[in-house]
């Protein structure tokens, strides 16, 4: 494939007591592109994203990641480290902080571009006020370009499921991140909170150049925007490539929209 | 403009005076102000306690002992050193700090009630630490491999009966006065309030309520769960071992029978009932428990008299002793019922109320 990729899975398999989630699964990821997980339930799309983020630890094979600070095993690498070398993540439930207003939420994503400690945070001074400052700026211009600011004070608690779906993927781009992981975007919206999620998506993907793991159900949608495509059944990888040629492939199509009865 | 500020600015004008200006010109009563002293001595330490359950979800049953080592601290480093209490003060809170730190570490494994249990262990070994010092003077001796021989023994901390402790010299005056001792406490609860407030609307405070929200999705966003408990383990002793040197220095004796598990029940009660997890919580929550305890202390002589004559099988001792954990029993449940996120959280309902029924001008 192309000589640099972005993100390297080599060989991960994931087990949980006899049960094999992940099955010898490798992929790589380019940089700029949109790369799509697709499989039926189970295929083991978020056990993948999972091992990637480091909240799941593959039982064999390797991650790799080539950020431009360079190249890093991340297989067992502890989970805040992972995002602090610049992946971030969504959920599939929105996995907000309820307590924390809106904006707040966005800001707690700073974290990792953040200094300030607790001396520092308990005087409140000079550097420690400056630095919340910029950065609430910052999470400002990302509630702008969710059309969210109405609700910057709101409990996040309090939002609608579409909201918070939206809450989180901005949380995720607060972090800057270098490779963006979404997990079933889509998931429990409306057609109109779907469109504008797409949107959103695309806007990342052609203005800020995010690299996407994208996992999606909705083919139509995945076909539309990814630029290739992964397919995932019973753990195993059947299909690697562009989204034109993944959806002509036998395998998938037998997969994914089960057997041709005639 | 100038009308809005007046009326942010006219509360805190008349907190001022009716806080520091009545107060420092004796025109309260003495009785009122060790009223307000004593609460705000506690409200210090569940202040800290805040932090720990309120903001970052975990639990501890450990509080009083924290104040036990800051009321110590504090009071043998005047004793032993003539170490000024404005020094002693926040040493107090740094080596409560450093062993609520030490007790937290369990934080970084279990959660919940098995935490619970886990904290319960520092209301047992540091009372028995500070009545027996010369067993841990040997267990460190033997720790070092001999090479560290401490000589502590009760003298130092009184063994089972205590210790006397100087009250607070400021300016060349000695603050044995109940105004001074009010005077001081309210200075260090306001200290203490804007730390609060700071630490929670900042970086370290963000990630606190992620790690109580959701540890998960803290760590996703590049937040280190042990850090962050520990360092609310840190804060929620700190404020403890502050509030116990207050209460060294100005209730003047120290004995270690004062520091019990009832104490740090207690004020996880006043935490709760108060409202968990806002700023003005823990004040809300000590004032309450203290004005009934107050009240209950009046009432207690008549009821006495009256409830063993209605109830012929109640006796007067059993009014002496039961009265007030039953209302306190009592305040809890209906609390825990009626309003679980506590009196702050009732408050802030209310101003939203009223705030939606007044039109604005």
């Amino acid at each position: 494939m192309s000589p640099s990729p972005l993100l390297t899975v080599s060989n991960v398999s994931l087990m949980f007591g006899g049960v094999r989630a992940l099955n010898d699964v490798s992929l790589e990821v380019q940089p700029g592109e949109i790369t799509a997980l697709i499989g039926p339930n189970g295929a083991g799309k978020s056990s993948l994203l999972n091992c990637i983020s480091g909240l799941y630890r593959p039982t064999q094979g390797s991650i790799q990641f080539h950020s431009a600070r360079g190249s890093q095993e991340i297989t067992t690498t502890p989970t805040h480290q992972i995002a602090a070398l610049g992946i971030a993540r969504t959920f599939q439930t929105p996995a907000l902080y309820p307590g924390l207003s809106t904006l707040d939420n966005i800001l707690t994503a700073r974290h990792i571009h953040m200094r300030q400690g607790l001396l520092s945070g308990l005087l409140y001074v000079g550097p420690a006020r400056r630095e919340e400052e910029a950065h609430r700026a910052r999470a400002e211009e990302i509630l702008g370009f969710l059309d969210l600011k109405h609700l910057a004070n709101t409990p996040a608690g309090a939002l609608s499921y579409g909201h918070r779906k939206q809450v989180d993927l901005g949380r995720a781009l607060a972090l800057e991140p270098e490779l963006l992981l979404v997990d079933e975007p889509m998931a429990g919206l409306h057609q109109e909170e779907r469109e504008t999620l797409t949107r959103y998506l695309l806007e990342l993907h052609f203005g800020r150049k995010v690299p996407i793991i994208l996992v999606e159900h909705d083919i139509q949608l995945v076909m539309e925007i990814a630029d290739h495509v992964v397919v995932l059944d019973f753990g195993s990888k059947i299909a690697d490539g562009p989204a034109e040629e993944v959806q002509r492939d036998a395998a998938v199509i037998a997969a994914y929209l089960g057997e041709e009865t005639h | 403009m100038s009308a809005q500020r007046l009326s942010e600015w006219w509360p805190l004008a008349l907190a001022f005076v009716g806080f520091v200006l009545l107060p420092a010109l004796d025109l309260l009563p003495t009785e009122l102000l060790r009223l307000l002293a004593s609460i705000g001595t506690t409200a210090i330490s569940v202040m800290g306690l805040n932090l720990l359950l309120g903001y970052t979800g975990q639990v501890s049953l450990g509080q009083a002992a924290f104040v036990m080592v800051g009321a110590y601290t504090s009071a043998i480093l005047a004793r032993e050193t003539g170490l000024s209490f404005w020094l002693s003060m926040p040493l107090a809170g740094l080596a409560a700090g450093l062993v609520g730190l030490l007790f937290g570490l369990p934080s970084l494994r279990v959660r919940g009630f098995y935490l619970a249990m886990a904290t319960l262990a520092a209301q047992f070994i540091i009372p028995w630490v500070i009545k027996a010092p010369e067993k841990l003077a040997t267990l460190v001796g033997w720790l070092t491999l001999g090479l560290v021989h401490p000589t502590w023994d009760s003298t130092l901390t009184g063994g089972a009966t205590g210790l006397q402790v100087p009250a607070p010299v400021l300016f060349g005056s000695t603050l044995d006065s109940t105004r001074a001792e009010y005077l001081t406490v309210l200075a260090v609860v306001v200290v203490a309030f804007l730390f609060q407030r700071n630490v929670v609307r900042t970086r370290t405070g963000r990630a606190l309520v992620a790690i109580r929200d959701n540890e998960r999705a803290a760590e996703v966003l590049g937040i280190h769960p042990y850090t962050y408990k520990l360092q609310a383990f840190f804060l929620c002793a700190l404020y403890a071992g502050i509030a116990g040197a207050l209460q060294a220095h100005f209730r003047r004796s120290i004995s270690p029978d004062a520091f019990t598990l009832a104490s740090s029940i207690e004020q996880l009660g006043m935490l709760v009932v108060g409202g968990a997890g806002y700023l003005a919580g823990p004040l809300f929550g000590v004032s309450l428990f203290r004005l009934m305890q107050d009240i209950i202390v009046r009432v207690t002589p008549t009821l006495r008299e009256i409830v063993p004559r209605l109830l012929p099988f109640v006796a007067q001792t059993d009014v002496d002793t039961s009265f007030r954990p039953l209302i306190f029993g009592l305040t809890l449940m209906l609390f825990l019922i009626y309003q679980p996120l506590g009196m702050a959280h009732g408050v802030r309902q209310l101003a939203a109320r009223w705030r939606a029924r007044v039109p604005s001008r």
